[in-house]
């Protein structure tokens, strides 16, 4: 299982003017994108499919523009953190298990001409009158079994790899964006 | 590998890790791992029966404070 797998895209660092596009990524255990600090970068035409964790998701100071990404049957559907500034454009999200949408920290995001298939939750069975027409709804009780699961497992290899390594990163307050992580 | 409780992540990591050749333990509050075959899962997944515990130890409904421990790793 290499370590480079945990994400399938991942860019970190001080990385600008870059066009990503026609690009399909599929499986890995983390994030599709997983996008840190990079700069005036553009992504047309990505896909992110049956992945652990957020199907694109962006930390540090990040910005850039997406325009045509479909996210599908992963754990979030997009996942924004930290100060990044980001724009999507044609957005298709399907099945993810999670959130469809998950913005943090105080970063500004736009979004347009997107479609949400919303599997993430019970938000969209609000308002109608279930009880009183004898039907009964469950919450996403189970639906994370698997992706949590899958992450637990990959913590097992990496505590058994770089426990000390990430012992002495905890200490010394260092954030390690290496594919390893 | 020990796990709190025998919920659904704990039966499907336990799935997962037991061609690892992982012995699975579970804290639960009696003792017990019982059937969860009422409750949802995707299919084929889990562990509804709890068959892949091999031992469970129960949680003192009166303690108030629970302390985790474990064994360094060998260096």
């Amino acid at each position: 299982m290499p370590r480079a797998l945990m994400a399938g895209v991942a860019m970190h660092g001080k990385w600008a003017h870059l066009v990503v596009r026609n690009l399909t990524s599929t499986r890995p255990d983390n994030d599709g994108f997983n996008l840190a600090d990079c700069q005036n970068v553009v992504f047309k035409n990505i896909r992110a499919i049956d992945y652990g964790d957020d199907g694109v998701s962006a930390h540090g100071v990040c910005c850039y523009r997406v325009d045509g990404f479909q996210s599908i049957g992963n754990a979030t559907g997009i996942c924004d953190t930290s100060d990044s500034i980001t724009s999507y454009r044609s957005v298709c999200i399907d099945r993810c298990i999670g959130f469809d949408l998950y913005f943090l920290d105080t970063g500004r995001c736009s979004i347009a001409d997107a479609h949400i298939r919303s599997s993430a939750g019970s938000s969209q069975i609000f308002g109608l009158p279930l009880v009183a027409r004898g039907i009964r709804t469950s919450n996403g009780l189970g639906n994370f079994d698997v992706p949590m699961a899958e992450w637990n497992f990959m913590m097992l290899i990496l505590w058994q790899r770089s426990m000390r390594e990430m012992l002495d990163n905890q200490r010394n307050a260092i954030g390690d964006r290496s594919a390893g992580f | 590998m020990g796990f709190f409780g025998d919920g659904g992540m704990a039966r499907e990591t336990a799935r997962l890790i037991r061609h690892m050749g992982l012995e699975v333990g579970a804290l639960t509050r009696d003792g017990n791992v019982k059937s969860r075959d009422k409750t949802y899962r995707v299919a084929d997944t889990g562990d509804p029966d709890g068959k892949l515990c091999h031992r469970t130890i129960s949680m003192d409904r009166k303690a108030e404070f629970l302390a985790v421990q474990r064994p360094a790793p060998a260096q």
